[in-house]
């Protein structure tokens, strides 16, 4: 069940985070942060068994955004990790809940560098010097 | 005093106006909670890099590609017709600037899904539900058109027009990006010339 309180006002400023690159924690520093922070996963799939002891709860999709779900965010007043195995995923809910108001919200980044490019343009020789038909 | 008047009239109207006017200023979520989770999180709009082959090399007018890295990046290489709207002007300004026409599909793209995640999210949440995103972004773009290659003895007719896709916007998009700026709609022009001879039909 959805709240029925809008969202908070301002989205770009709930979103700054997001802009500034400030809501991104790498696995390293999510084990720092680990004892005090609420690890929340979004994927069904993964195992978080071996998790226990900490504050690690498992939000389906359609959750998200429920009564439930935003109080229970709300109320721990601490550290909130959010973790799934594709980084839209975590971005898309990051972005929906920060929407709601949820504060010291971040996402888990695992090992590889979010928006980062992993392949080179080579360019094509053939059609640079075919560029002079255009001209 | 008509004067004094009058001029509270015109600014309160001035004030009216600049509030309606598109531009920077504060805009908050709009939406139904429940609605936006559905789709957003459930039904996720995602476009594949195959369908957004299709688009380009189509040179689809329903939709808009719009980029979302850097405008250095951008100016390195693009997917040929879309637009640079970095994540952060984005962010910066109200999104009926850029998602203005209601007719038109928009794709936010990027490096990876999180920028373009973060911007589908806040353009549905601002009630613009004909945004979507290219899942897995430039990286998938690059892994699946640009790098993909047939490996095998036999292949079937539906994975031959996979790759005859994939292979004319490989063309398109090399050739496109290897040309300085100048001659970039030039080319597209001779493309679409020899793409309508190429069909035939009468004139």
């Amino acid at each position: 069940m959805i709240t029925k309180d809008h969202f908070k006002p301002g989205a770009e400023k709930n979103a700054l985070p997001a802009l500034l690159g400030t809501n991104t924690l790498e696995l390293s520093q999510m084990n720092i942060m680990k004892s005090k922070a609420m690890v929340v996963y979004l994927d069904n799939e993964i195992e978080i068994n071996n998790m226990e002891g900490r504050n690690v709860f498992y939000l389906p999709a359609r959750e998200l955004l429920s009564r439930q779900t935003i109080r229970r965010l709300k109320r721990f007043g601490d550290t909130i990790i959010l973790v799934s195995e594709e980084a839209n995923v975590s971005a898309r809910a990051w972005m929906l809940l920060s929407q709601k108001g949820i504060e010291n919200l971040y996402i888990s980044t695992g090992i590889e560098e979010l928006e980062h490019f992993k392949y080179k343009f080579q360019p094509d020789t053939i059609a640079i010097a075919r560029g002079d038909e255009f001209n | 005093m008509q004067i004094r008047k009058n001029m509270s009239v015109l600014l309160i109207a001035l004030g009216f106006l600049l509030v309606l006017l598109p531009g920077s200023g504060p805009y908050s979520f709009s939406v139904d909670p429940q609605t936006l989770v559905t789709t957003i999180m459930e039904k996720e709009p995602f476009f594949s890099v195959d369908q957004v082959a299709k688009f380009v090399i189509n040179e689809d007018s329903t939709v808009q590609l719009i980029d979302l890295r850097t405008k250095r990046e951008y100016d390195n290489f693009n997917i040929p017709g879309s637009t640079n709207i970095p994540f952060d002007e984005f962010f910066k300004m109200r999104p009926e600037t850029w998602l203005y026409n209601p007719d038109t599909r928009y794709i936010f793209y990027s490096n990876d899904d999180t920028y373009s995640s973060y911007a589908l999210v806040l353009a549905h949440g601002l009630g613009y539900k004909n945004c979507s995103i290219m899942k897995g972004g430039m990286n998938e773009w690059f892994e699946k058109i640009m790098n993909s290659k047939f490996s095998g003895d036999k292949i079937s007719p539906r994975e031959n027009a996979l790759f005859e896709t994939r292979s004319r916007a490989r063309k398109f998009f090399t050739e496109i990006n290897s040309l300085p700026d100048s001659l970039k709609l030039k080319y597209a022009e001779s493309r679409r010339q020899a793409e309508k001879k190429l069909d035939g039909g009468c004139e």
